[in-house]
């Protein structure tokens, strides 16, 4: 899996603002993307209709925060996630011998965390700012048949959680593109059917 | 005791304390520790972190005020947020007491982030919460017209059932304008009650001292001996006990126990004089103010009741020896005890004296009968209670001691009296009166006692001046809310040092304190 964030959920809490004699640039980012690991177990009763449980976490890239703060005197080392569950609905719009295409729309839960660690001074705390949300995604599925049991599928979703970061002064929901590739067992009965 | 009180019969303040218990709420229903807010404000220019175990605020702004969701008392920690041209970071100890609502509702501490340009340090101001109970404490003593505080009094008579007699030396007090003044304080949140207060000017051989013990009487010291060798668990002490001069011990260790209380102790070897079987040690010392900081903040948290109750109980037979005994058991005493053959043997501890000022308490010791040129001594304290100034020991004899007994010629209560002499406080603390004097909050009681006709103590004597004090004080209530934590209450009642480990939570942050003090060449008060 592959993650993309977008949109303003991603930027630090220092972006734009003048501090002293520094002034952060605007385009400062807390998290960039990230990659990790899903897993989806399905249920496919009668065509054209799938219902599928997701879990999927992946990580947020905190380098450029790292960067920042060590031009300025900090040695942070930081990391930070987003771990989700959605139940998805998945209508199958295209279904030929060796290709499928699926329409998919999910809801659940969407959790972030992260953490930051000081060398000086010496002290570790966690994220406040990324709360349990509510997640709602949406994409297309795209699949390729290598064996009458294994499709391999790219899946490529827009993620959308409310009420996303919370920052003391403004939040902002969670936005992202996920992009997955993986192989789809089918464990019994014909896929089209 | 001709104290007034409140005028409630026994039987009803029974059937009140009764109906206190079954009434009492606070701390909800569950095993959870209620519910609370800790006010945090930014007032640097910087983004700040306000770090609690609880709940984290990050990246608060300049100016800006929030709220963090907490479930106890806990240290909190500042942090200049990382990445910006500052550093810093303090650590505070933000408290929660019960305000008695449902639900285990707590009122919790407010803090406030500061930023000292000039010295490029951060800095925290913490406002305790309305339903800690302020600072109540023991009277002070202040003698002379250049007043030099003496001491607290009456301490550990809390409430009436606890008042007692009680007895300070007041040194150096002489007749000023043909009398002696001496000025009781009530400066902390509490209202004092003094049923009487007389001046008794001992004279004893010119060259020596007195001295009281905790029981109230009075010795006269000639000579006494400092330590050969004195030691805690980590050090030799050298000199530093020998003399009154401010450096002082301080047991800090919390991982030593002693008879399962947790205990720090130092040893202390003086010479000993052939065939002597009596001394008397005589320790200079006093309470620290995170002992009595602790203090409030433990009973804070069992609600606001607590204090209703212990007032309520207060004519209970057993009150006051059972308020003693707490004491001491809870660590605010000095435990002394002297080494015997292979163990050692108790002798009376130094009851507590307050953080206000030091007090030389004289402490009777029997010998053992074994002859040595030595005599082991243990100073032992709940880690944190005490500052030990010096201790030393005295073979003298007993004398008997000429003590003559002045009554005031005047009483005034600076603010109750408007500042002018009057015959009814006089008469209210004489000890003929039948009523109690009240000295509110801010109070004071001003005494003048008359210098006698013969000023001067006959020839090879010296005079010195003990203040006599019969009465208690009250903790002020300002909580109307009458329920009390019982969950909180028994859980503490059945741990094993339950005081002494929130006494250890203070002092660990006190350590914290006093190390980022030392580190920004600043000195924090104890």
């Amino acid at each position: 899996v592959a993650f993309v964030p977008i949109g303003d959920w991603t930027d630090h809490a220092y972006a734009g603002r003048t501090l002293g004699s520094v002034t952060y640039d605007d385009d400062l980012d807390q998290f960039g993307p990230g990659i990790g690991a899903g897993i989806e177990f399905g249920w496919k009763a009668k065509r054209p209709l799938m219902v599928t449980l997701q879990f999927e976490r992946t990580t947020l890239a905190t380098g450029e925060w790292e960067d920042e703060a060590a031009r300025h005197g900090s040695s942070v080392v930081s990391n930070a996630s987003q771990t989700e569950i959605l139940f998805f609905l998945s209508v199958e719009l295209l279904g030929r011998d060796s290709w499928r295409m699926d329409l998919r729309l999910g809801i659940g839960m969407m959790d972030a965390s992260g953490k930051e660690s000081l060398r000086d001074p010496a002290i570790s705390y966690e994220y406040d700012f990324l709360p349990a949300s509510f997640a709602a995604r949406g994409g297309v599925g795209v699949g390729y048949r290598v064996s009458p049991v294994v499709d391999l599928m790219l899946l490529v979703d827009a993620v959308w959680a409310t009420p996303g970061v919370e920052y003391p002064e403004h939040s902002a929901p969670y936005l992202g593109i996920a992009t997955c590739l993986g192989p789809r067992f089918w464990l019994s009965a014909p896929r089209g059917t | 005791m001709k104290g007034r009180g409140v005028n409630i019969p026994c039987a009803s303040r029974l059937l009140a304390a009764l109906a206190l218990a079954c009434g009492g709420c606070c701390g909800g229903g569950d095993d959870s520790e209620g519910v609370g807010s800790v006010e945090v404000r930014n007032q640097t220019p910087y983004f700040v972190h306000f770090l609690h175990p609880d709940h984290n605020r990050l990246y608060v702004e300049p100016g800006a005020s929030e709220a963090l969701h907490v479930s106890s008392s806990r240290e909190i920690t500042i942090l200049i947020a990382p990445g910006q041209e500052a550093k810093g970071m303090v650590e505070d100890h933000a408290s929660c007491c019960s305000t008695g609502g449902e639900g285990g509702n707590l009122d919790c501490a407010s803090v406030v982030a500061n930023w000292d340009p000039g010295a490029g340090q951060l800095s925290a101001d913490v406002t305790p919460p309305q339903c800690a109970g302020g600072s109540g404490s023991c009277p002070y003593v202040y003698s002379g017209t250049d007043p030099v505080l003496q001491g607290e009094s009456l301490v550990g008579a809390l409430n009436r059932g606890a008042a007692r007699h009680d007895v300070m030396v007041l040194s150096p007090l002489l007749p000023e304008d043909g009398s002696y003044r001496v000025r009781i304080a009530a400066e902390l949140d509490e209202t004092d009650y003094i049923d009487a207060a007389w001046l008794a000017l001992v004279d004893h051989p010119a060259g020596s001292r007195i001295a009281k013990d905790s029981a109230g009487n009075l010795r006269v010291v000639r000579t006494s001996l400092s330590a050969r060798r004195a030691s805690d668990t980590e050090r030799e002490l050298g000199q530093k006990l020998d003399l009154d001069d401010g450096a002082a011990w301080e047991g800090k260790n919390p991982d030593r126990t002693l008879d399962g209380k947790i205990r720090d102790w130092i040893e202390i070897d003086f010479p000993r004089p052939p065939s002597t079987t009596r001394a008397i040690l005589l320790v200079r010392g006093r309470n620290t103010h995170l002992l009595q900081d602790a203090y409030h903040e433990y009973l804070a948290g069992f609600g606001p009741g607590l204090k209703k109750l212990m007032r309520l109980t207060t004519s209970v037979h057993g009150y006051r020896s059972r308020l003693d005994r707490y004491l001491a058991e809870s660590g605010f005493s000095l435990e002394v005890a002297v080494k015997d053959g292979e163990g050692w043997r108790a002798a009376d501890p130094v009851k507590p004296v307050g953080p206000a000022a030091e007090q030389t308490i004289a402490v009777p010791l029997e010998l053992p009968a074994d002859g040595a040129a030595e005599v082991r001594v243990r100073l032992a304290m709940l880690p944190g209670a005490w500052i030990v100034d010096s201790a030393r020991i005295s073979f003298d004899e007993a004398t008997d001691l000429s003590m003559q007994r002045i009554d005031a010629s005047s009483a005034l209560r600076t603010l109750a009296d408007s500042g002018k002499s009057s015959a009814t406080t006089l008469q209210a603390v004489s000890s003929a009166g039948e009523s109690t004097l009240r000295v509110e909050t801010g109070d004071s009681l001003v005494l003048q006692f008359p210098a006698p006709a013969a000023s001067k103590p006959p020839a090879g004597l010296e005079r010195t001046a003990v203040l006599h004090v019969v009465g208690y004080y009250e903790e002020n209530d300002r909580s109307p809310k009458p329920c009390i934590n019982w969950k909180r209450l028994l859980r503490a009642s059945h741990q094993d040092n339950s005081f002494a480990r929130h006494v250890l939570d203070r002092l660990s942050h006190q350590k914290v304190v006093d190390r980022y003090a030392e580190e920004a060449g600043v000195r924090s008060p104890q």
